[in-house]
C-alpha cells in the first residue's frame, strides 16, 4: 500500500524538470523567452487580474496532461507553445464569462480544441518553415467566442468587481485603497499606453501587470525590451500619423501586435542586427493594414482579432523571407539559446571562427616547405574559367628555382619531387604519356600535360598536373589515401620550368573550370615565424607545409563515444568529476558532466581539437576545460600558437555588459579571445603540454585573463589546470583499473 | 717590341692512356676567388698554407639535403656528425639551420654542450662511454645510441642509481649487400643478437627505446645499401610495436653519404659516381613510406650525415716550395702542406687547382708535402701546368675530416678561415704557436738544466 | 747540344721520335728551344735569344733550360754529350 505514494513521488521527482519548465515557458514564450525572471513576473502579471489569472495554470496542466498522454512530442510540451495557447484561450474565456460549471466545460472543451488546433498547425506549418505562434489561441477563442453563443447556461463576465472582493478578503481595505490608487494614477499617456499593451496580451487590462512584464524583459533581455518599446512607439506614431483611433491603443487593446510582431521578427526568430531591426520596423505599416482591416472583417462576427495581425504577418514575413538571398544579412537563428543577445554572441563568434568552413578536408599534395609561384587569379594563367587554381614550386634561400645554370629540368629543386593525393578518393583519370618540355618551351596542344584527377565525394574532383610522364603509380579505379604518391614533379604540357598545378573541381574532366575550394589546414613560413591557416587559400609568394599531427596529442584528443574521461580534484576533498563521451542524433560528439547535466559539444579533423557549443553550468569543471582547450593544434611546432575566440556572453558576465546588450545588434564592444601553445621539453618526447589563455578585451582594453594548461603523456591527457577569477583548478586523470 | 709571357718549357710523352680516350684534357681555369674573395689575398693575409670553409656553401649544401629528403618525407632531422669537423663555427652553422648533433665521445658532448646545443637534441654514439659519461649524457638526457652488451649493462646501472628513464636507441649492423659489413659497431640484426638486445631493454624497464639507429658504412656509392639497411629497420620497428605494443620515435640512418671527391684508384671520377641526396632520399623515403607503419605513427628519420654536408664547403690553400726532377724523369712539385694536414690525401684524389693562370699546358707531376717522411705523397700522378716556387694551389672538398683529423706533426697547424655570407673573411681557428705545442709539458726536475 | 737526328719536330708542337716509336708535344717555349737547337745554336745562344724574346731574367731561363735538357736527355731526343 505504501509503495504507490512512493512511485508516486518518484513519478514526480522525475518528471519535476519538466513540469516546471513546462509551466514557466508556457508565460515567457508568449514574450519570447524561456528565462525564469521574466516567466515568474509574466506569471505574476497575470494575477493581477486574479479572476482571469486563476484560470492560468490549470489551463496549462490541462493542456500538457492531455498531450502527455497523447504521447506528443515532449520538447513541445516543455517548450511552452502548446500551453502558452491554452493559456490565451482559457483567459480570454474568463474575461467574458461567469464562472459556472457550463464555464468549466467550456474551459475543458477550450483547451482540448486548442491542443489540437496547435499540433495540427504546427506540423502543417513547419512544412513552410511557418511558427504557429499564437494562431491555435486566435482561432481557438474565435471558435469558443461563436460556439459559446449557443450556449445558454454560460453568462457574462461582471467585469472588475471580483478583483476588488478577493483583494479585501486578503488584505482588507489597506490593500484595496493601495489598488485603487495605483489604478488611478496618472503616467504619461505614452507609457501607459506601452504598459498596458503589454499587460493586455495577458488580458489584465491595468499598467502594473504591464509593468511586471517589462521589468521581467529587461531583465531576460535588454534587446527584447528595446524592441518592445520601439514596436510600440512605431506602432502608435504610424496610427496617429494616419489618424486611426488612438484609443484602442490607450487600452492596449491592439498596440501587443505591434510589441509582438517586432519582438520576434527584430530578435526572436532572426539574429538581431541592424537588418532585423529595419525588418521589424518596415514590418509595421503591414501590422497596422492587418489591425485595420482586420478589425473592420470581424465586426461582421462580433469578435476581437486580438493578435491574429501579429501571428499573420509574422507568419507571412518568415514564410516569404526564406526566398529572399540576404541570409548575409539577415540570419535566421537556427538554435534558439537563453536570449536574443546569447543569440548574436553565438552567431558572431560562429561566424568569426568558421567562415569558410566546408566539409571535405584538401590537404597541400607534398611534403616539405614549397612556394605558392601563382595563386588565385594569378596574372599568368590562372584565370577566367582556371582562376581558382595553385602552381607550387621550390625554391632556395635566394628565392631561385633551380641551380645554376638552370639550362637542364634536373636542376630545378622541385623536379622529380613526390606529389600526393591531397585526400582520400578514388581516380577518376590519369595521363602519363605525354613528354616533358625543355626549358623554356611549352606545350600548348596537351597543356595540362601528365595529370592526375582524384574524386573525392559528390561533386568534388582534384587535378595535379605538369607530372613527369612515366612516374604516375595509380591508374582509373584505384582507391587513394590521403597522403598516397601519385607521381612525380615533371615538365609535361603547358610548362615551362617544372611546378606543380593543383586546383579543385566540380567535374572529372582534365580542362574543366576550376572550383573554389579551401586548403583545410597548413602552415605558412615567413621570417616572423610559422603559423597555421584553417579553410583559407594559399597566396602567391607564401611558403607554405602541411601540418603533421604530432602522435602522442592526436591520441590524447581522440574521444570516443561511450568512453568516460574522470578527474579528480586536487582541492575540495578530491572530488571526483565525470564526462561521459557522448553522440546525439545529428552525430555530435560532446561531454556530458554527469554531476551538473553541462554538455560541451566538440569537433576533431585530425588535425585540429575544437569545442563548438556548450550548455549548462558555467561554473562546472567541464566548462573550464571548455574555456581551457577551446581550440588545440594536434601536431607540435615549436613557437606557433593557435588562435580563436568564444562566445562573448559565456565570458563577459557584468553590469557592464548588461547594459552594452541594449546597442548590442549594432556593435559590441567586448571579445574575448583565446590561445594555446603546444609545449614540449624535448624533441623526440611523446609529452607535451598545453599553454592557453583566454582573455576579455572591451574595446580594446583587457579586462581579464585566464590560464590554462593540460599535461599529455604517452597520448594521455593526465592533467588540466585553470586559474579564472578567484578560481584555482587542478584536475588529475583518473584512468579506469583495468 | 714587347716580350712574350713566358713559361717554363715542358715536354710531355703522349702515351696513349684511358684518359686520354676520353677527349682532351680539359683547359687549366685557374681557380682564383673563393666567395668572391682573392685567394691570394687570403694568403697574403693569413698565411699559407690556409684552411677556408665557405658559410654560403655549407648553407646550401645543408638546404638542399634537407630539401630533398623533407619533401618525400613528414619528419625529417639532421643531426650534424662532429668528428666531420667540429671546428665551432661550423657546428654552429649547423646548429643555426635546424640540426642536432651527434657526438661519438666525453669531449665532442661537452663541445656540442658548449655551442649551446639542448642536452636532448645530443646524439651519443660510439663504443666507448665511460660510466662517468654515461651519467653526464643521462643527467643532460642525450640520446645515448648503445653499442654492445656491456655499455647497456653499465647503462641500466646508471639509470637506476640516478632514478631517470633515459632516451636511448641500439646501434644496429647488418648486410646490406656492402662489403665489408661493419659488424663490430653494434647489435646484429641477422643473428637476432639486436633484438635480444631489445628484449632485454623492454622487459628491464630501466632504458626507454626511442629509436633504432645504424651506420652501414662510409663513402657508400649505392644508395641501395640504404634501401636494404632502412628496411631491415623498418622490419625491426614494426615487429617491436606488434610485439611490445610500443612505437619508437625514430629510425637514424646514420651518415656515409659519398661526396663528389674522387677516391684513390677509382675508376669514375667522383662527380660522376657519386649518388646525390635525391637518390639516397628516394631510397630511403621509398622503403619508409611503404613499410607498413601506422598513419600517424611515422617514425621521425634521423640523418647524421658528416661528409656529404661539409667536403664541398672546405678548401686548402697552399704554396709551391720547390720543383725537382725525380730521376725516372717525372717533375715533383713540393707544396707547404702534406699528409699532416690533408689527411684525406690518402683516400683521395682530390680536385686541385692553380690559384693563377699557369699556362695551358699540363705536365705529369707528383705531388709531395714538406715532411721529410717518404709517405708524404700528396699525389702520385697529377696533370698540372707548370708551376714556380711561390705559386698557390688550391685543393677542393677538404671540409670533411682533416680539420679534425690533422696532424700536430713536423708543421705546426695553420689557420682556419671562413667566409661569411657576403664573402668576408673571419679566422675561426688560429695557427698553433710552439707555445701551444709545449703548454703541456712539464719537464721533470732533474732534466731542467743540460749537462755539460 | 745535337737532337737526335732520329727525332722529328713537326707544327703544333708534337715531336715524334722515329726510333723509339714515341710521340711528344712540346709548349711554344720548348719548340723554340727545339728549334733553336735544330739551326745549330749553343745553350748560351739558346738562352740569349730567350731572354730576348720572353720576359723573364737570365737565371730563371738558364734554370728551366739547364731542366729541360735534363729531360731531353731522358727521353733520348737529345743526345748525350
Amino acid at each position: 500500500m505504501h509503495r504507490i505514494p512512493q512511485l508516486l513521488l518518484l513519478k514526480i521527482r522525475q518528471l519535476w524538470p519538466l513540469l516546471l519548465d513546462s509551466t514557466l515557458n508556457s508565460y515567457g514564450q508568449l514574450f519570447f523567452s524561456q528565462n525564469r525572471v521574466l516567466s515568474v513576473m509574466v506569471m505574476a502579471a497575470s494575477f493581477t487580474n486574479w479572476e482571469v489569472g486563476r484560470w492560468g495554470l490549470p489551463a496549462i496542466w490541462l493542456t500538457h496532461a492531455l498531450a502527455w498522454i497523447a504521447g506528443f512530442d515532449k520538447s513541445l510540451i516543455r517548450g511552452g507553445m502548446l500551453g502558452l495557447n491554452s493559456l490565451l484561450v482559457v483567459f480570454g474565456l474568463a474575461l467574458l464569462f461567469q464562472v459556472n460549471v457550463p464555464f468549466l466545460l467550456l474551459l475543458v472543451a477550450a483547451c482540448m480544441f486548442t491542443l489540437v488546433i496547435g499540433i495540427a498547425l504546427h506540423y502543417g506549418l513547419s512544412h513552410w518553415g511557418i511558427p504557429i505562434l499564437s494562431l491555435p489561441f486566435v482561432l481557438g477563442i474565435w471558435m469558443m467566442e461563436v460556439a459559446s453563443r449557443q450556449f445558454a447556461l454560460l453568462e457574462w463576465s461582471t467585469g472588475s468587481i471580483y478583483t476588488l472582493n478577493e483583494l479585501y478578503k486578503w488584505g482588507g481595505s489597506s490593500l484595496v485603497q493601495a489598488y485603487e490608487v495605483f489604478l488611478g494614477l496618472q503616467l504619461p499617456s505614452l507609457i501607459e499606453g506601452y504598459l498596458r499593451s503589454l499587460a493586455a496580451i495577458l488580458f489584465q487590462n491595468n499598467w502594473f501587470a504591464g509593468l511586471f512584464i517589462a521589468l521581467g524583459l529587461l531583465v531576460a533581455s535588454r534587446i527584447l525590451f528595446s524592441l518592445s518599446v520601439m514596436g510600440f512607439l512605431l506602432g502608435y506614431g504610424s496610427q496617429w500619423m494616419l489618424g486611426m483611433d488612438l484609443a484602442t491603443l490607450n487600452y492596449g487593446a491592439l498596440g501587443f501586435n505591434y510589441v509582438l510582431t517586432t519582438l520576434a521578427l527584430g530578435g526572436y526568430f532572426f539574429i538581431p542586427n541592424a537588418h532585423s531591426y529595419g525588418l521589424a520596423m518596415a514590418v509595421i505599416p503591414l501590422v497596422m493594414t492587418l489591425n485595420a482591416g482586420f478589425s473592420e472583417f470581424a465586426k461582421v462576427f462580433q469578435v476581437p482579432i486580438y493578435s491574429l495581425p501579429f501571428a499573420l504577418a509574422t507568419g507571412f514575413m518568415m514564410y516569404v523571407i526564406k526566398f529572399s538571398n540576404r541570409t548575409d544579412v539577415l540570419a535566421p537563428v537556427l538554435l534558439q539559446l537563453r536570449s536574443p543577445e546569447e543569440n548574436l554572441y553565438a552567431y558572431q563568434n560562429q561566424k568569426q571562427r568558421f567562415k569558410g568552413f566546408v566539409w571535405q578536408q584538401i590537404h597541400l599534395p607534398f611534403y616539405g616547405t614549397w612556394r605558392v609561384s601563382q595563386g588565385h587569379n594569378g596574372g599568368i594563367t590562372h584565370r577566367e574559367h582556371w582562376q581558382y587554381a595553385w602552381d607550387f614550386d621550390q625554391t632556395d634561400a635566394e628565392g631561385r628555382t633551380f641551380e645554376y645554370p638552370g639550362t637542364h629540368r634536373e636542376d630545378y629543386y622541385c623536379y622529380n619531387l613526390p606529389v600526393l593525393a591531397p585526400t582520400n578518393g578514388v581516380v577518376v583519370a590519369v595521363q602519363d604519356h605525354i613528354p616533358e618540355n625543355e626549358i623554356g618551351k611549352v606545350n600548348l596542344v596537351q597543356n595540362w600535360g601528365n595529370t592526375v584527377i582524384i574524386q573525392h565525394t559528390e561533386g568534388l574532383y582534384s587535378k595535379l598536373s605538369h607530372l613527369k610522364g612515366g612516374t604516375v603509380c595509380v591508374k582509373v579505379g584505384d582507391v587513394v589515401q590521403t597522403g598516397q604518391r601519385l607521381g612525380v614533379v615533371g615538365n609535361s604540357g603547358r610548362s615551362p620550368e617544372p611546378h606543380l598545378h593543383f586546383q579543385l573541381q566540380t567535374t572529372p574532366y582534365i580542362g574543366a573550370a576550376t572550383l573554389r575550394y579551401p586548403i583545410a589546414a597548413y602552415l605558412t613560413h615567413t621570417a616572423e615565424g610559422i603559423a597555421l591557416r584553417q579553410y583559407c587559400y594559399p597566396e602567391e609568394g607564401e611558403q607554405i607545409s602541411a601540418v603533421q599531427s604530432h602522435a602522442s596529442l592526436a591520441a590524447a584528443f581522440a574521444f570516443v563515444p561511450g568512453q568516460t574521461v574522470s578527474f579528480q580534484r586536487e582541492d575540495k576533498d578530491g572530488e571526483v568529476t565525470h564526462w561521459q563521451v557522448e553522440t546525439d542524433a545529428w552525430n555530435k560528439t560532446c561531454f556530458h558532466e554527469v554531476a551538473t547535466g553541462a554538455r560541451a559539444y566538440f569537433v576533431n579533423d585530425g588535425t585540429v581539437f575544437y569545442f563548438t557549443h556548450y550548455e549548462g553550468d558555467r561554473k562546472s569543471d567541464l566548462f573550464a576545460f571548455y574555456m581551457g582547450c577551446h581550440k588545440v593544434l594536434l601536431a607540435f611546432y615549436r613557437g606557433v600558437s593557435v588562435f580563436d575566440e568564444l562566445p562573448l556572453h559565456q565570458i563577459w558576465q557584468s553590469p557592464r555588459r548588461w547594459i552594452s546588450d541594449f546597442w548590442s545588434p549594432f556593435y559590441v564592444a567586448g571579445k574575448a579571445t583565446f590561445a594555446a601553445i603546444n609545449e614540449a621539453s624535448e624533441e623526440v618526447s611523446q609529452d607535451i603540454s598545453i599553454c592557453s589563455s583566454v582573455e576579455l578585451f572591451i574595446r580594446s582594453d583587457r579586462k581579464q585573463q585566464y590560464a590554462f594548461k593540460t599535461e599529455i603523456v604517452q597520448g594521455h591527457i593526465t592533467a588540466f589546470s585553470g586559474q579564472f577569477g578567484t578560481i584555482n583548478l587542478t584536475l588529475r586523470r583518473i584512468f579506469p583499473a583495468l | 717590341m714587347s716580350k712574350l709571357r713566358y713559361e717554363r718549357p715542358i715536354i710531355r710523352m703522349l702515351n696513349s692512356t684511358i684518359t686520354q680516350k676520353f677527349g682532351s684534357s680539359p683547359g687549366f681555369k685557374p681557380f682564383t676567388h673563393i666567395d668572391g674573395m682573392s685567394v691570394k689575398e687570403l694568403i697574403a693575409d693569413y698565411g699559407s698554407p690556409l684552411f677556408v670553409v665557405s658559410e654560403r656553401t655549407l648553407r646550401q649544401t645543408y638546404k638542399a639535403a634537407y630539401r630533398a629528403f623533407s619533401t618525400r618525407y613528414p619528419k625529417v632531422q639532421f643531426a650534424w656528425s662532429y668528428k666531420t669537423n667540429y671546428l665551432g663555427a661550423v657546428c654552429q652553422i649547423f646548429h643555426q639551420e635546424g640540426s642536432w648533433a651527434e657526438v661519438v665521445s666525453r669531449f665532442e658532448f661537452e663541445k656540442a654542450l658548449r655551442n649551446g646545443v639542448a642536452g636532448n637534441k645530443i646524439i651519443f654514439n660510439g663504443p666507448e662511454k665511460t660510466e662517468d659519461d654515461l651519467r653526464t649524457a643521462v643527467q643532460y638526457g642525450a640520446l645515448i645510441h648503445i653499442d654492445h652488451f656491456d655499455e647497456l649493462n653499465m647503462l641500466s646501472m646508471v639509470a637506476v642509481e640516478l632514478g631517470v628513464k633515459p632516451k636511448v636507441a641500439i646501434r644496429v649492423n647488418m648486410d646490406t649487400g656492402v662489403y665489408p659489413i661493419w659488424d663490430r659497431f653494434g647489435f646484429n640484426y641477422e643473428s637476432g643478437q639486436a633484438m635480444e638486445a631489445i628484449q632485454k631493454i623492454m622487459t628491464d624497464g630501466f632504458l626507454e627505446l626511442v629509436g633504432l639507429h645504424c651506420h652501414i658504412g662510409t663513402f657508400m656509392l649505392s644508395a641501395d645499401a640504404y634501401r636494404i639497411a632502412t628496411e631491415k629497420l623498418s622490419k625491426l620497428a614494426l615487429h617491436i610495436a606488434e610485439h611490445f605494443g610500443h612505437s619508437l620515435s625514430y629510425l637514424d640512418l646514420g651518415g656515409g653519404f659519398a661526396t663528389k671527391n674522387t677516391l684513390r684508384g677509382a675508376y669514375l671520377n667522383g662527380a660522376d659516381a657519386a649518388p646525390s641526396f635525391h637518390d639516397y632520399a628516394e631510397a630511403i623515403t621509398d622503403v619508409l613510406l611503404n613499410a607498413g607503419f601506422q598513419a600517424g605513427q611515422l617514425p621521425t628519420l634521423i640523418l647524421e650525415t658528416g661528409r656529404a654536408l661539409v667536403d664541398d664547403a672546405g678548401y686548402l690553400l697552399g704554396s709551391v716550395i720547390a720543383n725537382k726532377r725525380l730521376s725516372d724523369g717525372r717533375r715533383a712539385t713540393i707544396l707547404d702542406f702534406g699528409v699532416n694536414i690533408l689527411f684525406t690525401a690518402f683516400w683521395y684524389e682530390h680536385t686541385i687547382s692553380t690559384a693563377q693562370a699557369c699556362g695551358q699546358y699540363g705536365e705529369d707531376a707528383v705531388l709531395y708535402g714538406p715532411l721529410c717522411m717518404n709517405i708524404d705523397v700528396i699525389r702520385e700522378h697529377i696533370k698540372l701546368p707548370p708551376l714556380n716556387r711561390g705559386d698557390q694551389v688550391v685543393v677542393h672538398r677538404v671540409g670533411a675530416y682533416n680539420m679534425t683529423q690533422w696532424m700536430q706533426f713536423i708543421t705546426l697547424r695553420p689557420n682556419v678561415v671562413l667566409l661569411d655570407m657576403d664573402g668576408k673573411p673571419h679566422l675561426m681557428r688560429a695557427a698553433e704557436t710552439l707555445d701551444d705545442l709545449v703548454l703541456n709539458e712539464s719537464i721533470p726536475e732533474h732534466l731542467m738544466e743540460l749537462v755539460h | 747540344m745535337i737532337i737526335n737526328p732520329n727525332v722529328v719536330v713537326r707544327e703544333g708542337g708534337f715531336v715524334f721520335h722515329a726510333e723509339r716509336g714515341d710521340s711528344f708535344s712540346v709548349n711554344p717555349v720548348g719548340a723554340e728551344i727545339l728549334r733553336l737547337l735544330r739551326q745549330g745554336q749553343t745553350v748560351a745562344e739558346v738562352v740569349q735569344e730567350l731572354e730576348n724574346r720572353y720576359d723573364a731574367d737570365v737565371a730563371t731561363i738558364e734554370k728551366d733550360v739547364t731542366d729541360f735538357f735534363d729531360v731531353l736527355r731522358h727521353y733520348q731526343i737529345l743526345e748525350a754529350s
